[in-house]
């Protein structure tokens, strides 16, 4: 078997194939299963990534390659210099991977630092000029007439929301809303943000990565959706939504950020609508079957089509 | 002993409660009685809070005298604001509930929504 490039091959179905089908079905899966898909499939694709450089770089591990490739022709007039054709291949393989390595580190090590800067600046904010209340002994709450509920996420996290939304929300509502928030921070939701974005930025070529970065996001969403609907129904949730999202006093959202905003919020609130909710379970296994056969399926069809090449 | 956000936050409310600049002293005054600070510790969580810009100064003698940057209220409109801007810098700190829309979406949404309700 011709290892590099049966793992080429499954990268470049998991680089280029797997994101279309996941955007094409991730909505009947269950949100928390998708979101997780992403990085998942990411991982796999930079483990097939670099196990092809390696296996290409070590000498003797694929002596078949370029002979396999174009055939015993090829092999009779390179025959002199087959691994150090392949060593090159390699080392170019292995100088990009470990300059996307380094750009993907220096990306997630900056957007952490500046998050954190701000973070700190809006966490003093809510420790100064917050309460608490002995109903909702996690929450922090800011004076303020505008509805607003967040998440802070990271080391000691925090729950904030304004009081403006004790007028605009039914009691259901607000613990619906306040559950909302405790999902994204119980989960880590900033995590699996803070590495679809950074890879997404550093190897935008590939849609792996660049769908991965815009849909994560709105995949969070749905999915803290989702953990407050468990408790307090869609219905609930769905209709905070609606009337968080009227709020008479909002911020007018820049142009650029229209898009993804609404987009995304119909399709949480179609989610939250959904009468029969995709289950965990089904979900797993359909993504982790469509995963595995773009990992097997390239990779067997490279080896069978190699092997009639080198036989005939 | 008290954490540093508490300590913070009773000095901030101490100088928000004040009509004039305060120093170190006053503030020390002016705080819980029932349990004394140091002056060296007031001095450092001014400091503290002068560093993070919540408080501007001015040496008036040998003393600092402190002032709130903002009012309570204007500190907490800011961040509010701040968050609901949707600017990219809000979206990248934290994961909040509902994005804004426009009328005519957020209208159609809500017919939606009462059409799926009624034929349930």
């Amino acid at each position: 078997m011709n290892v590099p490039l049966a793992l080429a091959a499954a990268a470049v179905a998991l680089g280029w194939v797997w994101p279309r089908w996941m955007l094409r079905h991730q909505h009947g899966f269950d949100p928390r299963i998708a979101m997780v898909a992403w990085p998942c499939a990411q991982l796999l694709f930079v483990a097939g990534v670099i196990s092809a450089a390696v296996t290409l770089i070590i000498p003797g591990h694929a002596t078949t390659f370029l002979s396999s490739l174009l055939g015993q022709c090829w092999d009779s007039l390179a025959h002199a210099t087959p691994a150090a054709g392949e060593s090159l291949v390699g080392a170019v393989g292995a100088t990009a991977v470990l300059a996307a390595a380094a750009g993907v580190a220096i990306q997630i090590v900056g957007r952490l630092h500046r998050q954190r800067c701000h973070r700190r600046r809006l966490s003093d904010t809510i420790t100064l000029t917050g309460f608490r209340l002995p109903e909702y002994p996690d929450v922090w709450w800011l004076d303020d007439e505008r509805p607003v509920a967040f998440c802070l996420p990271g080391r000691g996290a925090r729950i904030a929301a304004s009081t403006g939304l004790w007028s605009s929300l039914t009691a259901r509502e607000l613990t619906a809303v306040l559950a909302h928030e405790r999902a994204h921070s119980q989960h880590r939701h900033h995590m699996i943000i803070a590495w679809a974005e950074s890879v997404g930025a550093t190897m935008a070529l590939v849609p792996l990565f660049h769908r991965g970065a815009r849909t994560v996001r709105g995949l969070s969403e749905q999915a803290a959706d989702a953990a407050a609907a468990s408790r307090y129904g869609g219905a609930t949730v769905a209709s905070a939504l609606i009337k968080l999202a009227n709020t008479p006093d909002r911020a007018e959202p820049p142009p650029h950020s229209l898009a993804a905003a609404h987009g995304s919020l119909a399709c949480r609130l179609d989610r939250l609508n959904q009468r029969t909710p995709g289950s965990p379970i089904t979900g797993g296994v359909g993504v982790a079957a469509a995963t595995l056969l773009c990992v097997v399926g390239p990779a067997l069809a490279v080896t069978a089509a190699l092997g009639l090449l080198t036989c005939s | 002993m008290r954490g540093l956000g508490e300590l913070e936050n009773a000095v901030m409310t101490a100088l928000w409660s004040a009509t004039e600049p305060m120093r170190v002293r006053d503030v020390m005054e002016t705080m819980d009685q029932t349990r004394p600070l140091a002056y060296t510790t007031v001095m450092t969580v001014l400091d503290n809070l002068h560093g993070k810009n919540w408080v501007t100064r001015e040496r008036v003698g040998r003393a600092y005298h402190y002032v709130p940057r903002l009012t309570k209220t204007a500190a907490v409109a800011e961040a509010v604001r701040g968050i609901l801007d949707e600017s990219d810098e809000a979206e990248a700190i934290l994961l909040h509930f509902a994005q804004s829309t426009s009328d005519d979406e957020s209208n159609a949404l809500r017919r939606g929504l009462r059409r799926r309700a009624r034929s349930r």
